[in-house]
């Protein structure tokens, strides 16, 4: 357990070679958070969210740079903190608006995907995650920032000592690049993503 | 320099404004250069360009959502349009069409579902939608017929009346229950069909004779409205919003009551009343129902703009 620990800590650190399997860790949804900003008309930024996501992230330890992430979004699960007209029944909240056809058009496109193409170190910690976003029927490429924070066995016994990894993913997506073209402007282009991800390995 | 940015870029201007000088002005244009039958190309660039202010551009091609498609299916109706009036097939041609292309868009809008195996849900909603289609071309072809006679002149007019409230209606519920892009693009071919009409109406009342509609208005108006209303009916979440959208829709069959209705205003009195109040009266009846749509939408159901 100790040794295949180490080896994933320095696969997840390094980005660099090390004597071990890949392992396999599945998204902790618990202590995960899928954040996205947008501007709205240059006043100020909106936080959002995703609730209901997952994904899965192997470490080839020959071959780090084939390390493969993927995460899964349920598009529906959006969430901006809009309670102002739930109360409300036949009156759409700025969720559901976000969910119809103008934005996510869940409807149609239940689910966004990202999955890397490869991993870039850049530092210590620090490295470039490649790879694609799959939103609204349309795949391009995307580099995001990722942080590696650290991985060992979880120290809570409920966990029963499960190898936990952590680490966050950032970088900015414009959503016309997909074909989200509603409100641009006012709804800005450019949104900021935050991935916190904790993830337990997989047995 | 900076008015006319600001308008371009102000939700107002991009649905109401920009499309409704685009549709007088297209009219004026044709009409002063001779092509009077083409007027309603005008309805028809509106929408588009109320498209690319409002999206920032045209969708991609092959386009993936069914609310891009959308675009697809409105540019070939007004593509026909012109090919049919161009080659004075409006009457032969617009018979077949109007059957081909309510099919092949409803097929090509919802293919995926269809090659998922139709569910009964879906079997009804394309049977419906295709029915009301032959009823919207049929109407919107047919209630202009005689306006080249002096007794029922004004019913040139009468395919852009239907085709303003039932743009303005399925706005109307689009914009509170289903999508403002949707609800944005029927409110500025709405407009279109205003520009078109005040034209076509300051036409009518001057010579007796308003400018054509022919198949550029049936298949590229009529027909984008057909395309904004597949969308909105494939989009809407609830029965009760498709079931608004059908009843919007009313109003171009209830020119069957409303066309006898309003030429008779007047009828017998001096051609100048007759010339206006008889597009009032038929305008007045066909809105009946997208206003009786919105009212219920309002009052009954409570639905805002969020």
């Amino acid at each position: 357990m100790k040794f295949r620990t180490l080896a994933a800590a320095a696969a997840l650190a390094a980005f660099a070679a090390a004597p071990a399997a890949a392992e396999t860790f599945r998204v902790d949804i618990t202590h995960s958070s899928f954040v996205f900003v947008a501007n709205h008309i240059g006043y100020t930024d909106v936080y959002g969210l995703f609730r209901d996501w997952g994904g899965e992230f192997t470490f080839d330890a020959k071959a780090p740079e084939n390390t493969k992430v993927r995460i899964e979004v349920k598009t529906e699960s959006i969430d901006t903190n809009d309670r102002r007209l739930q109360a409300q029944g036949g009156v759409r909240g700025r969720d559901e608006h976000l969910r119809g056809t103008d934005f996510f058009n869940v409807k149609e496109f239940p689910t966004m995907v990202f999955e890397s193409t490869k991993v870039e170190k850049t530092g210590e910690k620090t490295g470039k995650l490649h790879g694609n976003v799959t939103l609204l029927g349309v795949t391009k490429p995307v580099v995001f920032d990722v942080t590696f924070h650290k991985v060992a066995p979880h120290p809570v016994p409920a966990y029963k000592g499960v190898l936990t990894a952590g680490f966050t993913i950032t970088g900015t997506i414009k959503r016309t690049d997909w074909g989200m073209k509603f409100g641009v402007p006012a709804v800005g282009d450019e949104i900021k993503l935050l991935i916190g991800v904790e993830a337990q390995e997989k047995k | 320099m900076a008015f006319f940015q600001n308008l371009l870029g102000d939700p107002v201007g991009q649905t109401a404004v920009v499309p409704f000088a685009i549709g007088v002005a297209v009219a004026l244009v044709l009409a002063l250069a001779g092509g009077k039958r083409f007027a309603a190309l005008g309805i028809g660039a509106a929408f588009f360009a109320a498209y690319y202010l409002i999206h920032g551009g045209v969708p991609a091609f092959p386009p993936a959502a069914t609310a891009q498609k959308m675009f697809y299916v409105a540019a070939a109706g007004l593509l026909l349009g012109i090919a049919l009036d161009a080659a004075g097939a409006a009457r032969g041609g617009g018979h077949f069409f109007a059957f081909v292309v309510p099919a092949a868009a409803l097929a090509w809008m919802r293919w995926p579902q269809i090659a998922a195996g139709p569910a009964g849900a879906l079997i009804a909603t394309l049977a419906a939608l295709f029915f009301a289609s032959i009823v919207v071309y049929w109407r919107q072809a047919a209630s202009a017929r005689g306006a080249e006679t002096d007794e029922a002149s004004s019913a040139a007019l009468f395919p852009a009346i239907q085709l303003l409230v039932a743009g303005l209606g399925l706005g109307g519920i689009a914009l509170l229950g289903i999508s403002l892009s949707l609800g944005s693009l029927a409110m500025a071919l709405a407009a279109g069909a205003g520009g078109y009409l005040l034209a076509s109406f300051i036409a009518h009342l001057a010579a007796g004779r308003g400018f054509g509609y022919g198949a550029i208005g049936a298949f590229g108006g009529g027909g984008v409205w057909l395309a904004l209303a597949y969308a909105a009916v494939f989009a809407a979440d609830a029965p009760a919003k498709i079931a608004l959208i059908g009843v919007v829709a009313l109003a171009f069959a209830v020119d069957f009551v409303a066309r006898p209705l309003a030429l008779l205003v007047a009828a017998g009195g001096a051609p100048a009343a007759a010339r206006f109040l008889q597009p009032v009266a038929y305008g007045a009846v066909v809105a009946l129902p997208p206003a009786a749509a919105l009212a219920y939408a309002w009052f009954a159901l409570g639905w805002r703009m969020n």
